[in-house]
């Protein structure tokens, strides 16, 4: 019976955790653009940048240059880990707000959306649990450098930029 | 503390009456009718042989009124929201069984009733952790999804929660023996009394027109624009897929 009781609260401490890393990543948002104009103005090929910011082969390419010091090399990867880290932290919160207009889009719709209500859900868990294994690679870098691919985040973007587009189209039938 | 209760009962009966919010949540509003008419029942007998079967009976049917005040919610907060009905509704079963399975398991903690009395409370405690977790599970929707609840919706289920969560937690805790039972009784006596003159004090007609939005921090200017850019893209779209 004890076993049972630790189990339980096992599995709701576990829950719980879950619960306040998903909260605390759908939470980023930030304010400062109404989202009207934020929507209008969205593109995702301002991310294309990204997936070059911790490329290695920049900076192998930077160490062949004439005048070269192992000093450039370690400020160019810190700074660049600083711009990685804000690419996420901008990306999370453009995420945000297209989840923020698609959830509008579902609960003002005229008819039911329980097919992309639930893809939505789970492309949420999926882009967090990726937000936060770059995070805590990052935390590593550069001691444990590896690939960086970001195209699986820049791809989800592009999907749900689409998908909220597509939603604003009236079902064919009914027009 | 009896008479603060009810006080508190025509009090807020007395408000739900007046500003005809009755006819909004009829559920609610007879539930304090009935309130009084319970606390005289109650109070006549106490100390008689009849106590007992007063009270388990009463407290039964009110019991039975509040899971109706919560259906009455609900429909309240999803009137008009069919593009979120579906969902909605698959959310609700899927809350109602996780509630009842954690009420089950709490059962289990408890310890084997003896009495009559025993029993009843243990079925009621039962019931009303249901309906805490289930309310507590609507609230994950409700700051989920951007939906707008009118203040008045918003400060009953507040209350609600509130209530079912003390009661269910001080029912509970007399189960399991870790609480002697003048706590448990002035606790069950408290938490009531609170909660009326809450609702009798902010519960008003503004209320109904006033909107709010769990959870979701938006400039509510903001979500208009974007709902009319949305519906302007919407019918330009369909002007063009016609052509």
């Amino acid at each position: 019976m004890p076993t049972l009781y630790l189990l339980i609260m096992g599995v709701a401490l576990f829950g719980a955790g879950i619960g306040i890393l998903f909260y605390r990543a759908a939470a980023q948002r930030g304010t400062a653009e109404p989202l009207a104009e934020w929507l209008a103005d969205f593109s995702v090929a301002s991310y294309e940048p990204m997936k070059r910011v911790l490329d290695e082969s920049e900076f192998e390419f930077i160490a062949r240059q004439p005048g070269y010091r192992p000093y450039i090399g370690k400020m160019l990867r810190r700074e660049r880990k600083a711009v990685f880290k804000m690419y996420l932290r901008r990306a999370l919160r453009d995420f945000n707000r297209m989840v923020s207009i698609a959830k509008l889009m579902i609960v003002y719709g005229e008819e039911s959306k329980a097919g992309f209500a639930r893809a939505l859900w789970l492309e949420q868990m999926k882009f967090y649990f990726t937000i936060y294994a770059l995070r805590s690679r990052l935390v590593l870098y550069p001691v444990m450098p590896g690939t960086w691919d970001v195209g699986g985040l820049v791809n989800t973007l592009t999907r749900l930029s689409q998908e909220v587009q597509q939603l604003a189209v009236p079902n064919p039938a009914a027009a | 503390m009896l008479a603060l209760q009810l006080a508190g009962m025509l009090c807020l009966a007395f408000r739900l009456f007046h500003a005809r919010l009755h006819r909004i949540y009829p559920a609610f509003a007879y539930l304090q009718v009935f309130g009084v008419v319970q606390w005289v029942f109650i109070s006549t007998t106490y100390g008689t042989p009849y106590y007992v079967s007063v009270y388990v009976t009463t407290s039964a049917l009110s019991t039975v009124i509040q899971v109706l005040i919560i259906l009455e919610l609900y429909s309240r907060i999803l009137r008009g929201f069919s593009g979120i009905a579906s969902i909605a509704r698959t959310y609700t079963y899927i809350a109602l069984t996780i509630s009842i399975l954690i009420s089950l398991v709490l059962v289990r903690l408890e310890k084997t009733p003896v009495s009559f009395t025993a029993h009843f409370i243990l079925y009621r405690r039962s019931l009303i952790s249901t309906l805490v977790f289930f309310i507590l599970l609507m609230l994950v929707l409700l700051i989920y999804y951007p939906i707008p609840l009118s203040r008045n919706v918003a400060v009953y289920f507040a209350g609600y929660t509130v209530y079912f969560l003390c009661t269910s937690t001080v029912l509970f805790a007399r189960n399991i023996g870790i609480a002697d039972l003048p706590v448990i009784n002035n606790a069950l006596l408290t938490i009531p009394v609170l909660c009326l003159f809450f609702w009798a004090i902010v519960l008003n007609p503004r209320g109904e027109t006033t909107q709010i939005t769990i959870g979701h921090r938006w400039n509510r200017d903001d979500e208009a624009r974007l709902l009319q850019q949305l519906r302007a893209m919407n019918s330009t779209l369909s002007q063009t897929a016609r052509k």
